[in-house]
């Protein structure tokens, strides 16, 4: 009895053994990260939607900015089925007019619109650039130099196509696709949204 | 067995019994540093977190905001001719853009006056006045009226008395003339020319015509800003005209004014008025610049044809067929001197978020103009 209660003393008194204590941590480490890959998931996903967000403002605002023109404008002029290109940089001289049917945007992730760049390509195929800046005193400042992406810019591109006859005689289908520039951000899909005007 | 018995006893009372001191102290230790450490890593993180909290709130206001916008601007120019022929030049936009030659920003206590800001006028026609016809002092329907007098005389609206037509006007209206096309009752518009002045008073039934009373404007068609609050011939341009007659309309404007209250410069308020009653729509507002895109802009190499000099397009504000709205708000500027984040935008100790919206208001482009 009295060699019993000794040993059960002995055993209570233990502490872990070293297999014990490596399998807690496996399984501690093992949630911790867990956490922490749930958390970068979500910040991350975040981020996208953001971006997204971005994308689809950018394609309503091209889409609204191509409506305004009257139908015998260039810039929305269709000789044969199609103009523009949804998967290349499509530039045409229409008029003596350079017909841009893709642009970029640039502006700043941490101040949104407060600075602007808009690209495109002049009648002899040489970029232009046009970016607007805010300033605090109500002015707005007007360049014509180039951004960098290096600088922590966002940069969207924007692509259209415009469609005669669809989706009936007589009507334009404009379709646009916004695709996000910047390497870094992964898993982007492109943006794309149609309208449809005489 | 007695003996083991009491020696079980003391094995139970060791068991049973709480912490020594040194246990506690080293507990007691271990907790605070864990504490301590826990309540540090979360102290640094309240900063982010209410950073967040007040850059999604921001998001949230200038989308509301922009949204609201949206809704007036692409109804700008409603109401002109309910139902048939309507023109393809109507005027439903005016901007008074700032231009401004000094600062009205002050660095030091981050505060912004109302010159940093532009106003975006929302012209539709109103619903509860038909149009009705200008005439002579004799009642002619081929009579003409001058806005460089102190009255303007209309005949009555079809299908009303002297009496029901005066009883719709009232001091404070601000009425749009405007050219008719061939015919009286065409219902169309030439375009060629308009004028606008605000009733000074009460009509007054004259017979088989009524008589609007205003300030007089300018032989060239030009008004002050107090006879025309809504900027529509504040500058000389092509368009305005003095003289009107009986195939002409006047139609009263129901408008709708976006513009920044900065009577408390530090906090600019973007608000719309409509009807006589202002809401505020977003706090925190420092930036609001309207730019627009015009008919027959021949600019070739501008990849952003959008305008914030009036100049650029004559001041004729019936040309403008798109919109730009641009709006950069605040977060509430933070005054704790441990606070040293700085914005690149104007340098306060606030987070900042700029807007833009593109807006192509359908009544501007009918006829594909």
């Amino acid at each position: 009895m009295a060699r019993s209660h000794t040993q059960s003393n002995k055993s209570y008194a233990r502490g872990f053994t070293i297999i014990e204590v490596l399998i807690a941590t496996v399984v501690l480490i093992a949630g911790l990260l867990s956490a922490a890959a749930l958390i970068g998931n979500t910040l991350g996903s975040t981020s996208r939607n953001e971006y997204l967000t971005q994308a689809a403002t950018l394609a309503s605002e091209k889409l609204e900015d191509l409506d305004r023109y009257p139908s015998s404008d260039p810039h929305i002029t269709v000789s044969g089925t199609t103009a523009g290109s949804l998967t290349a940089d499509t530039v045409q001289t229409v008029s003596g007019i350079a017909v841009n049917y893709y642009d970029e945007v640039f502006f700043s992730p941490s101040q949104g619109f407060v600075e602007e760049t808009v690209s495109g390509l002049d009648v002899n195929g040489n970029p232009i650039y046009t970016t607007l800046t805010h300033n605090p005193d109500g002015s707005i400042g007007q360049s014509n130099a180039a951004p960098s992406l290096t600088s922590g810019l966002f940069g969207f591109k924007r692509r259209w196509l415009i469609e005669q006859d669809q989706p009936i005689a007589g009507m334009r289908r404009i379709t646009v696709v916004v695709t996000m520039e910047n390497q870094s951000v992964s898993g982007m899909a492109p943006f794309q949204m149609s309208m449809v005007r005489p | 067995m007695t003996r083991t018995l009491t020696q079980n006893s003391r094995s139970r009372a060791t068991r049973t019994s709480g912490f020594t001191l040194m246990e506690f102290t080293v507990a007691m230790s271990m907790m605070i540093v864990i504490g301590g450490a826990t309540m540090a890593l979360f102290q640094q993180n309240v900063p982010s977190f209410n950073n967040q909290q007040n850059t999604s709130g921001l998001n949230i206001s200038m989308q509301s905001a922009v949204t609201q916008m949206q809704l007036d601007l692409v109804n700008a120019g409603t109401g002109y001719y309910p139902g048939v022929n309507i023109p393809s030049w109507p005027i439903g936009v005016t901007v008074v853009n700032q231009l401004p030659s000094s600062s009205c920003f002050t660095p030091g206590t981050f505060t912004y006056t109302s010159t940093c800001f532009d106003t975006l006028n929302i012209l539709a026609m109103s619903s509860s006045v038909p149009p009705s016809h200008p005439t002579d002092a004799t009642g002619s329907l081929t009579g003409c009226s001058s806005t460089t007098n102190n009255s303007f005389d209309i005949q009555p609206i079809a299908g009303m008395t002297v009496a029901q037509t005066a009883a719709l006007f009232s001091a404070g209206n601000q009425v749009l003339l405007i050219k008719g096309g061939t015919g009286r009752q065409s219902l169309q518009s030439s375009g060629t020319q308009m004028e606008t002045f605000v009733l000074t008073g009460s009509p007054t039934p004259n017979g088989n015509y009524v008589s609007l009373p205003l300030n007089p404007s300018n032989s060239d068609g030009t008004n002050s800003a107090g006879n025309d609050p809504l900027n529509i011939s504040t500058v000389a341009s092509t368009v305005l005209g003095t003289s009107f007659c009986g195939t002409d309309w006047l139609m009263v404007i129901s408008p709708t004014t976006y513009h920044v209250d900065a009577s408390d410069p530090t906090d600019p308020k973007l608000v719309r008025t409509r009807g006589g009653v202002t809401d505020t729509i977003a706090d925190e507002v420092i930036g609001f610049k309207v730019l627009v895109a015009y008919m027959g802009d021949t600019a070739t190499n501008d990849v952003l044809q959008y305008h914030f000099n009036p100049a650029d397009y004559g001041y004729n504000y019936s040309l403008i067929r798109s919109i730009r709205v641009s709006l950069i708000g605040r977060t509430t500027p933070n005054p704790d001197a441990e606070y040293t984040f700085r914005n690149t935008f104007d340098g306060g100790p606030y987070q900042v978020l700029g807007s833009t919206v593109i807006i192509n208001p359908r009544n501007l482009s009918m006829n594909g103009n």
